[in-house]
């Protein structure tokens, strides 16, 4: 019988009821024990024997390389999110063990809440609301600086299933999309996404809204700095639902407060709950054109069940004999 | 003749021939008159359990339970109980004490606003000024709470009227019957059910009776239509029927319900409508066409739209249909999509039954061994909490007027006084009544009830040490912070010991067939099980839906 490991909080009948279905369609056993605590030893403990181990979803235990090393026949680190910078993947690798997360279960709501960022940004309407609430009526003032997403050009930095998402959106909406990314896409997939790729600094220079979709490794880490954010236009916004540790938040800051750039919304912040000297916070605060969201973006009610049956699923595969789907280290 | 003699004789003439309550000074001379009478009067341990009793009592026999309690305090504690017998329309008289009329409005010892305070939750208050007044007042308050739609109704009577001349002249009760369909109403649900495609009844409380289910073995004889139920619906038609597809609703729904609740194109609701509870708040509404025969004041406020509204007898609704829709056959479509429902739903049972885990019984597992022991006319009591997800999917209710729960209230403790009462209402019975630790910590006093009046219900508690529905949601919905949900419990067997009964604790699957051996002998005194479960268990539910609600 497989043993699943689940170190989220999530409560063992939780995690059966959406293994039910397949245990009962391919006569599969595995016996859940959900661990959610810090201590080591224990974990150490209960790693030595699991089949597989679930990720934790709130990122307070993190896999370390000693706890990789407890593993004795771990054939799978699920983690159900789409974040996994928590786990030594390195560690993983060493002992081949994959390392997968929920591929796209919440790509929908990260690319909706992406074009809010964005829409919210062009619109202003967080500052308008905040206005009207105080007994201003702004009319007049937002009529210079509100705009459309239609005819602009979007780019997209890391064109994965979120990406995708993106792309799709903001053509609906009239935009033209431009994309950069470490591996170029197809030309047939280009086509069809109507996608038109762009070296990542040409990108900056002609997108109207850049927003970014990529993991945090190390060679993306600080990848948008203050010589980014200085190529891109005056009026443009850029929107960070991906990781905080991707944007420099001082230059963002003072990109946005010194009219680098036209304004950002972010969800996603190098310290959270976000510090409470975060530049971001105190240029929002002093009326800078920053939208802050407290790291919500995959995070709906409506991906919330997705995200445990996609990563039941890949429990599901391992205890078939099948090798699992979404590995982030292959 | 006193007015607290008018009011026993009074009740015997009824047909009254229990009241459950708790004595306190403002009803000492109501207690002095009942003691003479053959009414048989069990005393309880708390106001919420005298009440629930009478509740329960009203549920199972369609005619008003009774209930006395003092004034001021006793009154305040019986709030919960009135209040779960008005959500789920129970008939029930509630009769308390008051402070003295020359005390009143002087912010007097005992005093508060009684009828005030109740009369959002009863169908009618009463205060007893005059000794002239009572037998009125008596009569009016039994028939309008065993008049359909049923409900509690609360009488006040002050400390000094009781020994007030009432004169001799009992005055019977006039129990107002509901109006029959009309031609039209039974032509248009007729209409309704012969084109429909995927057609799906939904039976509530107001045709649980026995009279109802044999109406409803009328109907489904003619033609084969799905039936699903709201909470107090259960048992109107037996839920062994392969046309039963089990509870709709927040709190017990299964999947194959709501979902056909959802899918039908036509929906035939008789004994009830469509509330919140059974929809998981008006999110699982119908697509179909609905049809409504029900007694709900209530129902023109409910967001649900409907193509017709019969505000008549249930039952004689059901009885008209079998005699004028023609004999149809379930479509293979819907069938289909039923059996689909269905097959996924049961490997959820199936997978929730084979849960096995160290120091830890499975409680769907002990309850499905239990509903095998079970005769046709047990009853089945419950409260509120994780609990009755188990007792939903893994107990079958299979008569009608045999399950009892605080459906629309959601208050807990509930089950236990539920169960105590359907024992001495119908002691030839089996009764079970299945509760959660939490749930019997608020209640569990009444014990000694059971035992002094020599009354062998039966109690299963499942017990987590901990409030498990929040606990639940905490993991899911809070990150894991795990605060104010967990407990410790004392050991329930010992405590059924210390009662003067007996009880064991069920803490692993190969003490199952013990547990339900020593649950389901004979027996005169309560005899308790306590399942010792894993609070990381999940029963089967409706996920998405009670995320909505």
């Amino acid at each position: 019988m497989l043993k699943v490991l689940i170190l989220s909080p999530m409560p063992e009948g939780l995690i059966r009821l959406f293994f039910a279905e397949s245990m009962e369609k391919h006569k599969i056993e595995a016996d859940f024990k959900t661990v959610n605590e810090l201590d080591l030893e224990k974990l150490k403990a209960e790693l030595r024997d699991a089949d597989v181990v679930i990720g934790d979803y709130t990122f307070k235990i993190p896999i370390t390389s000693e706890m990789v090393d407890a593993m004795t026949k771990v054939k799978l680190i699920a983690q159900p999110s789409t974040g996994y910078d928590h786990i030594n993947l390195a560690a993983c690798r060493r002992k081949g063990i994959p390392v997968s997360n929920i591929g796209g279960a919440n790509s929908v709501s990260v690319a909706e809440h992406t074009l809010a960022l964005a829409l919210d940004s062009l619109k202003r309407i967080g500052y308008a609301h905040r206005r009207i609430t105080e007994g201003s009526w702004v009319q007049e003032e937002l009529l210079n600086v509100a705009a459309e997403v239609h005819g602009k050009t979007w780019g997209v930095i890391g064109m994965g299933r979120i990406g995708k998402e993106v792309a799709a959106r903001a053509k609906t909406m009239g935009a033209k999309v431009v994309y950069a990314d470490i591996a170029r896409l197809p030309e047939p997939d280009e086509q069809k996404l109507g996608i038109t790729y762009l070296p990542l600094q040409r990108l900056l220079a002609e997108s109207d809204i850049v927003s970014i979709h990529v993991p945090l490794t190390d060679k993306t880490r600080g990848m948008m700095g203050e010589k980014e954010f200085r190529l891109m236009k005056s009026y443009a916004i850029f929107v960070n639902v991906s990781r905080g540790e991707l944007a420099d938040e001082g230059a963002l800051a003072r990109a946005v407060t010194q009219g680098w750039i036209g304004g950002a919304g972010v969800d996603v912040f190098t310290t959270e709950p976000i510090a409470q000297d975060n530049p971001l916070l105190a240029a929002a605060r002093e009326g800078a054109n920053i939208v802050l969201t407290p790291h919500m973006a995959g995070a709906t009610n409506d991906a919330r069940l997705r995200i445990i049956q996609t990563t039941v699923d890949n429990v599901v595969r391992v205890a078939m004999g099948q090798p699992p789907i979404n590995v982030v280290n292959p | 003749m006193k007015v607290s003699e008018l009011l026993v004789r009074s009740l015997e003439s009824y047909g009254v021939t229990k009241a459950f309550g708790l004595i306190g000074t403002s009803i000492l001379e109501l207690m002095d008159a009942l003691s003479t009478s053959r009414i048989r009067y069990v005393s309880t341990r708390h106001e919420q359990v005298a009440v629930s009793m009478a509740d329960a009592e009203g549920r199972l026999t369609g005619k008003p339970g009774v209930a006395m309690v003092h004034g001021g305090p006793g009154f305040l504690n019986s709030l919960i109980s009135v209040t779960n017998a008005w959500k789920d329309g129970s008939p029930m008289v509630l009769v308390a004490g008051a402070v003295k009329r020359r005390m009143v409005g002087m912010d007097s010892w005992l005093e508060v606003p009684q009828s005030a305070m109740m009369s959002s939750v009863v169908k009618k208050a009463w205060r007893v000024e005059r000794g002239s007044e009572a037998a009125r007042i008596f009569a009016d308050a039994y028939s309008l709470a065993g008049s359909a739609p049923y409900g509690p109704t609360f009488v006040e009577v002050p400390e000094d009227v009781w020994s007030l001349e009432a004169g001799n002249a009992v005055i019977g009760p006039a129990i107002r019957t509901v109006r029959t369909p009309t031609e039209a109403e039974v032509a248009s649900a007729t209409e309704l059910l012969a084109r429909a495609r995927r057609p799906l009844i939904v039976v509530g409380g107001g045709i649980n009776t026995p009279e109802g289910a044999e109406a409803l073995r009328a109907l489904l004889s003619r033609v084969e239509v799905a039936v699903v139920s709201s909470g107090n619906g259960r048992g109107a038609v037996t839920e062994d029927s392969p046309l039963t597809l089990g509870r709709i609703g927040f709190g017990g729904g299964s999947r194959v319900a709501d979902s056909a609740l959802v899918e039908a194109d036509a929906v035939l609701c008789v004994g009830c409508g469509l509330s919140d509870v059974s929809t998981y708040g008006f999110n699982l509404t119908p697509k179909g066409e609905v049809v409504i025969a029900d007694l709900d004041p209530l129902w023109d406020r409910k967001p649900v739209p409907c193509t017709m509204h019969a505000a008549c007898d249930a039952t004689e609704f059901v009885r008209a249909l079998a005699r004028t829709v023609p004999p149809q056959q379930m479509r293979e479509e819907w069938r289909g999509h039923i059996e689909g429902e269905r097959k996924s739903w049961d490997a959820l049972l199936k997978e929730a039954e084979s849960r096995t885990k160290e120091g830890f019984v499975n409680p769907a597992k002990f309850l499905r061994a239990l509903d095998g022991r079970l005769p046709r006319d047990a009853i089945l009591a419950v409260g509120q909490g994780l609990h009755v997800l188990y007792a939903y999917s893994f107990l079958k209710v299979r008569s009608s007027r045999s399950f009892l729960g605080a459906t629309n209230m959601g208050s807990m403790g509930f089950a236990f006084p539920a169960a105590l009462a359907a024992k001495i209402v119908f002691p030839e019975r089996e009764t079970i009544g299945v509760m959660g630790d939490g749930e019997f910590m608020m209640t569990m006093q009444d014990l000694e009830t059971a035992v002094r009046e020599k009354v062998g219900v039966k109690i299963v508690i499942v017990n987590d040490n901990s409030y498990r529905v929040l606990l639940m949601r905490q993991k899911i919905q809070k990150m894991g912070r795990i605060f104010g949900t967990t407990h410790s419990n004392p050991d329930f067997a010992r405590v059924a010991e210390a009662f003067g009964t007996e009880g064991i604790v069920v803490d692993n699957d190969t003490k199952i067939q013990q547990g339900v051996n020593f649950l389901t002998r004979k027996s005169d005194k309560p005899l308790l099980v306590e399942l010792r479960v894993d609070p990381e268990d999940l029963p089967p539910l409706n996920i998405q839906g009670s995320l909505m609600f």
